[in-house]
């Protein structure tokens, strides 16, 4: 099933039959033979491949810094890809010269990728560059050479040189040198595109088709791969999928986006971790999830990352997972016209394994609002501090009156083969009073709940102290006025 | 410092070894340590002594 996909690159446009699944990195260099997008990592952690991504929104062209190695060619369905090529203009821009000027290069095969994140902060930014939004830009970024400070200093030298620019439009940037000239006709000529491969966004769109597997090219059957973000699945299956058909799921925008009706919030499957922690609803349930979030891959994944993508890849250490079972959340499957609604706690059965049948899709979460304020915090112990997985993470929603606690659920991962529901800690502590002897009394039933093995993340003793070290986090995190952390120094 | 080479960093000229297309025919070479210590070296054959 392949149609063709037609797109802008740089300044040309584009029509190509190259399968859907291949990522745009791979079609870059090796089709295109526009090697300035580098191959570091090829799996979303260095920043060499990033590119910009532009799409009409409404009237408004919008771009995205994307990674481009965990980005499948089918999304550039009329889109605008921009890569270092097509940045350059006879004279530098004022991003390339900063960079120049401050010696912010050694071998310099980061430096694309860093004027690439640069050029995509100034394009989204809604209000007047800083430092602070600097640094957060090139957290997407990676150099082993400078370390950094000259990066820093041509970066704060482009807030000085930039800064307080007025409108902050696409003709601002072209006028300042930012972007070339051919970019002014970039809107219309993105409106003549043709609706590409309408075939291919029917097939991901279209949720009454049942088939798991694909029909067979040359005999053999191919694995059809159902992709959102993709941001994990190119990490683990790169290589299938580049020869694999490929459902691209951000064709179907029903799937998208958060909605509330008092009772409940609706979260499309779609909702990338960026617009889930951007979200009204959301940040009133999970006051400090700007925050956390944070600590949960890099900017520019979570703008492709989505919430069911984390679901579904199941990973016993799946951060928005953990966050959604301390909540209690339902899913919405559909296959064809069948839709069912489960609870996430109970749907993972094994390692990697769900209770989603071949043929469903995760179109929505729905988490309750809860009837009174409930606590909310969440965990994470990594040897990274950023853009690394955890060793083991944990969430808790709590209700209390006075120190008494009335309603509680814990999470964890990194401490079984699927995220976890701590059941019967949670249990044991309905009643209890936020003391040390209560949460103590829950260490050797949290204990008995869990059930890691020691891997590349840390040794199985090592993950069962975190678990008892971050229960505590929790409550002393939580009710500073009841509990303190030297409350528990001296117990086992 | 300036480098005379930032100019082509910046604009991702920069010629690295995988950015350089693959002459046709092209021989590859793999590197690996003897099993034996001291022995004569036979042309070509992979089928060894008694293939």
């Amino acid at each position: 099933m392949t149609g063709q996909i037609h797109f802008i690159l740089n300044e040309r446009t584009v029509c190509t039959s190259q399968p859907p699944g291949i990522t745009v990195l791979d079609y870059l260099r090796s089709w295109e033979r526009l090697t300035g997008t580098k191959e570091g990592c090829k799996e979303g952690g260095c920043g060499a491949c990033t590119v910009l991504l532009g799409e009409l929104q409404g009237s408004k062209l919008v771009y995205k810094t994307v990674l481009s190695c965990l980005l499948p060619l089918g999304e550039l369905s009329g889109k605008h890809l921009v890569t270092i090529e097509g940045l350059n203009k006879e004279q530098l821009s004022p991003i390339q010269q900063a960079l120049v000027d401050y010696g912010a290069t050694q071998c310099g095969f980061c430096t694309p990728g860093i004027v690439m994140s640069l050029t995509g902060y100034l394009l989204a930014s809604e209000k007047d560059i800083d430092e602070a939004g600097i640094k957060t830009a090139l957290n997407n970024n990676l150099c082993r050479c400078t370390g950094y400070a000259a990066i820093k200093l041509a970066g704060s030298a482009l807030v000085q040189s930039l800064g307080n620019g007025g409108v902050r439009n696409l003709e601002n940037w072209i006028d300042k040198g930012i972007l070339p000239e051919y970019f002014r006709d970039i809107p219309s000529r993105l409106r003549q595109l043709p609706r590409t491969a309408k075939r291919l966004a029917e097939g991901a769109a279209s949720l009454t088709s049942s088939r798991s597997l694909s029909e067979s090219e040359n005999g053999k059957v191919l694995p059809e791969f159902i992709i959102a973000g993709g941001t994990d699945l190119y990490v683990q299956q790169g290589d299938i999928l580049a020869e694999s058909t490929v459902r691209l799921l951000n064709q179907s925008p029903q799937m998208k986006g958060i909605t509330t009706d008092g009772d409940f919030i609706h979260i499309g499957a779609l909702t990338t971790f960026a617009e889930f922690a951007n979200h009204p609803a959301i940040i009133k349930l999970i006051p400090h999830i700007q925050e956390y979030i944070r600590r949960i891959a890099s900017w520019s994944i979570r703008q492709r990352a989505t919430v069911g993508g984390n679901i579904i890849s199941a990973s016993p250490i799946g951060d928005i997972s953990v966050l959604l079972l301390a909540l209690n959340a339902d899913l919405v499957l559909q296959a064809g016209d069948n839709v069912r609604k489960v609870p996430l706690r109970g749907f993972f059965r094994g390692y990697k394994k769900t209770g989603k049948e071949p043929a469903e899709i995760l179109t929505e979460i729905v988490v309750s609002t809860p009837a009174s304020a409930i606590k909310f915090n969440s965990e994470k112990v990594s040897k990274r501090q950023y853009l690394d997985c955890a060793a083991v993470n944990s969430a808790i929603a709590i209700r209390c009156t006075g120190d008494t606690i009335l309603e509680i659920s814990i999470s964890m991962g990194g401490v079984a083969p699927i995220p976890l529901f701590l059941k019967q800690t949670s249990n044991y502590l309905i009643g209890n009073q936020v003391t040390q002897e209560a949460i103590a009394g829950a260490f050797p039933i949290l204990q008995g709940e869990i059930s890691p093995i020691g891997d590349i993340h840390g040794s199985a003793s090592y993950k069962r102290l975190l678990a008892r070290q971050l229960l505590i986090a929790h409550f002393t995190k939580l009710f500073p006025g009841f509990i303190a952390v030297k409350d528990f120094y001296e117990t086992n | 410092m300036k480098r005379i080479d930032a100019i082509y960093h910046v604009r991702g000229k920069a010629e690295y070894v995988d950015d350089m297309p693959l002459p046709a025919e092209m021989l590859y070479a793999a590197v690996f340590a003897s099993t034996v210590a001291r022995g004569k070296i036979w042309h070509g054959s992979k089928t060894g002594i008694f293939g």
